[in-house]
């Protein structure tokens, strides 16, 4: 289990709406997460998680007209989605053990 | 949009390469994406967000600024450039004071004794002016990134500060007072502590303060403010000649200005003279409240900083900009 990387809650959220949405900017899973991710503080956890290979991002052609820097777009990696699985198999386990009746 | 270009200017200037990529970046684009978008008043309202949607990444972000390392060389000049600086200046403060009393000529251990004492009030009247000098260390000679000159900078600015008020809070009060009862003449009672000779923490709640003399011509409440508020502005001054240094550098060079630092140094000394006499002028004159003449010389010193880096921004003159100034 200690072996295990660790994994915030903000990290998660990212992974999940990545997962769902194969390829999202930062603006837009702010957006997504209906509050739960803050416009101040998600670039700084996404630079953070592809320090850590959570995830990988590309950036997006600047379409027809546009000026200014091109947005970034990001995907979770193999590595994030064996994280986020084996965090959910962690969870799944504990709720079993704890509430029972639940599981 | 003129606003995430400043943004990204200042990024630049601060942050490391892959946080600006990593972090700024991305959040720059969206923002700029937002902004084109949006019409009308919106975009106002996409701005604001956008602007505290950086202020926060960057507070967020600001402790790499600290964590970023610094050459070795950059902080061995830095240091050996405020010792010699504070051991010559700090030297020449002491000789006056020790003069000032006779019966030490006879006696050298004692002579020794106090120059030991009155070495920590010179050092904290020498040391907030080497920062010049430090400076200069720092910005001119070496070839390092900006964010790295920049966050050096902070970090002596920072460590200037603690240095400071532990000197001017802690040290110096209480050398100051060793060195009354050392130079008391055998016999004589030892001088009863002033506001002066008192640490921060004792002028704001040790019992010691309502027994301390009080020599100026305020009420005791009064004086103790004044010498907070003293105590307070030469704790900062440094982290404001370190800033004012900065903003004259990076200014194009011409021929007269900026002054080498051994010229700007007697500048700034004469200058803090001027601006703390004038504020000591004019709380008397004016009836101020106690300690209100102390805020001048931070006012002079913040002022001529942003001229100066009001000055460096001039178009004309970005034209000859230095090289780390792009």
């Amino acid at each position: 289990m200690s072996d295990l990387p660790s994994l915030s809650a903000t990290e998660r959220l990212i992974i999940e709406l990545l997962a769902n949405h194969e390829e999202l900017f930062g603006l837009r899973m702010v957006e997504l997460s209906q509050g739960r991710l803050k416009r101040g503080t998600v670039y700084v956890t996404l630079g953070r998680m592809q320090e850590k290979g959570y995830l990988e991002s590309r950036q997006e052609p600047l379409p027809e007209g546009a000026i200014g820097l091109p947005r970034r777009l990001y995907r979770p990696t193999g590595l994030a989605m064996r994280i986020l699985a084996a965090w959910k198999a962690a969870e799944a386990h504990y709720i079993r053990g704890v509430h029972p009746q639940e599981a | 949009m003129a606003i995430t270009n400043r943004a990204l200017a200042f990024a630049s200037r601060w942050f490391d390469e892959a946080t600006v990529r990593r972090t700024f970046e991305p959040l720059i684009a969206d923002w700029q994406r937002e902004w084109q978008d949006a019409s009308g008043a919106r975009r106002l309202w996409v701005s604001l967000r956008g602007l505290s949607a950086f202020i926060c990444a960057v507070a967020i972000s600001s402790p790499t600024i600290i964590a970023t390392p610094v050459p070795p060389s950059i902080s061995w000049r830095v240091a050996k450039r405020i010792a010699v600086f504070c051991l010559v200046v700090a030297g020449a403060l002491s000789i006056p004071i020790l003069r000032a009393r006779d019966p030490i000529e006879q006696d050298a251990p004692l002579w020794a004794a106090m120059l030991l004492m009155a070495m920590p009030v010179a050092f904290t009247m020498a040391f907030p002016f080497a920062m010049v000098m430090a400076v200069d260390a720092i910005r001119r000679n070496a070839a390092v990134p900006p964010h790295v000159e920049r966050a050096a900078a902070m970090k002596l600015g920072v460590i200037a500060v603690c240095v400071m008020l532990t000197a001017v809070g802690f040290v110096a009060p209480l050398a100051s007072q060793e060195w009354r009862a050392v130079s008391t003449p055998a016999g004589w009672n030892t001088p009863q502590p002033r506001l002066q000779q008192l640490s921060i923490v004792a002028l704001l709640i040790h019992p010691e303060r309502d027994a301390a003399i009080v020599p100026g011509h305020y009420t005791r409440a009064g004086e103790i403010r004044r010498e907070l508020i003293n105590r307070s502005v030469l704790s900062i001054l440094p982290a404001m000649f370190v800033w004012l240094r900065w903003t004259a550098l990076g200014r194009p060079r011409r021929r007269f200005w900026p002054l080498p630092a051994v010229l700007m140094t007697p500048l700034v000394m004469v200058v803090f003279l001027m601006a703390f006499y004038s504020g000591f002028i004019l709380e008397h004159e004016w009836a101020l409240q106690p300690g209100t003449g102390l805020f001048v010389p931070p006012i002079v010193f913040g002022l001529w900083s942003l001229a100066e880096q009001r000055l460096a921004r001039q178009p004309w003159r970005a034209r000859s900009a230095a090289p780390h100034e792009v």
